[in-house]
């Protein structure tokens, strides 16, 4: 018991820690008035400024990124009608049989292999420019053979009377039309163009663009 | 006159240290008010105010420069891509409207 009493007694704190203490504790008061005295008039500064920064971020700052962003997207747009008229004129070099490498007549045979087995009938009803007719009619027999090699069956091609209003291309039907296959070159343009705009960002502008995606 | 013990020596001693070190505790958090009561006065606010304000509007300016910069220069790069570059897609996009390749 005795022991126990002397336990507890040398438990009890020395006056001079607990005097040293009792300043820690006030000074960590004091610095924590001060601290939040100093944000309260921060608070106050800022709520008394902020509708000045607000509205100058609104008015200047994003006036400016809204007129810069359609700069930006008509150069953009630039660059795109650059591409569309670069490709109408190569289109026309294709038809014309002037392009150095892609040849209208053998794009021709893949359109009308194309026409064949997505409709994959027998018998193919094609539409052509007048141009284009003539020039298939010639070779229709060279080309119902090159597609039976290809597609290991018979079909025969019958070449419309009806011209198509069109610059190249093809517009394919089974025989009671119930299956149509349109290939003209300005469709295949236009899809071709309208699937490379949704990647061209992606694809091609974002080599030469810097600090946003 | 009865003589004083040690032991009341002591004791007068530990009221006399926790004492001073209440008073002293008070006296720093009086002066902590005293000092921060600046921090309330009109004038400091206006004076933080004009600052943040000073410093808000050299900040937005500073984000206006640099928007105009990064716009400018990728507008000019893009107005600038290479011919050949534009050639290349352009091959590419003849190349799948004529289903080669």
């Amino acid at each position: 018991m005795a022991n126990g009493e002397r336990g507890v007694k040398e438990k009890k704190k020395d006056p001079r820690e607990e005097a040293r203490e009792i300043l820690e504790k006030a000074i960590k008061e004091a610095k924590e008035i001060i601290e939040f005295m100093k944000d309260d008039a921060e608070r106050k500064a800022y709520a008394s400024v902020a509708n000045k920064l607000i509205s100058r971020i609104v008015m200047d700052l994003g006036k400016l990124e809204k007129e810069l962003r359609e700069r930006y997207i008509r150069a953009k747009y630039q660059v795109i009608d650059k591409i569309r008229s670069m490709v109408s004129e190569k289109v026309r070099m294709v038809i014309e049989g002037k392009h150095p490498t892609i040849r209208y007549d053998e794009a021709l045979l893949r359109y009308i292999l194309e026409a064949t087995k997505k409709i994959g009938e027998e018998e193919i009803y094609i539409i052509l420019n007048e141009r284009d007719r003539e020039t298939v009619s010639k070779r229709l027999s060279m080309i119902e053979k090159t597609i039976e090699e290809k597609l290991k069956r018979k079909v025969k091609i019958i070449i419309l009377n009806e011209k198509g209003d069109f610059m190249g291309g093809i517009i394919a039907r089974n025989k009671d039309g119930t299956k149509i296959f349109h290939c003209t070159v300005e469709g295949r343009v236009e899809e071709v163009m309208r699937r490379l705009l949704a990647t061209l960002n992606k694809r091609f502008f974002k080599k030469y663009i810097m600090g946003w995606s | 006159m009865r003589g004083v013990t040690s032991e009341e020596v002591v004791k007068e001693e530990e009221y006399d240290i926790k004492k001073w070190a209440k008073e002293e505790a008070e006296r720093i958090k009086n002066e902590a008010w005293a000092y921060a009561k600046r921090y309330a006065s009109e004038e400091y606010i206006k004076e933080l105010a004009r600052r943040i304000l000073r410093e808000g509007e050299e900040e937005i300016d500073r984000r206006i420069r640099a928007t105009r910069s990064l716009f400018e220069k990728n507008i000019k790069a893009i107005l600038s891509i290479p011919e050949k570059e534009i050639n290349e897609l352009v091959e590419e996009i003849l190349k799948e409207v004529f289903m080669y390749g």
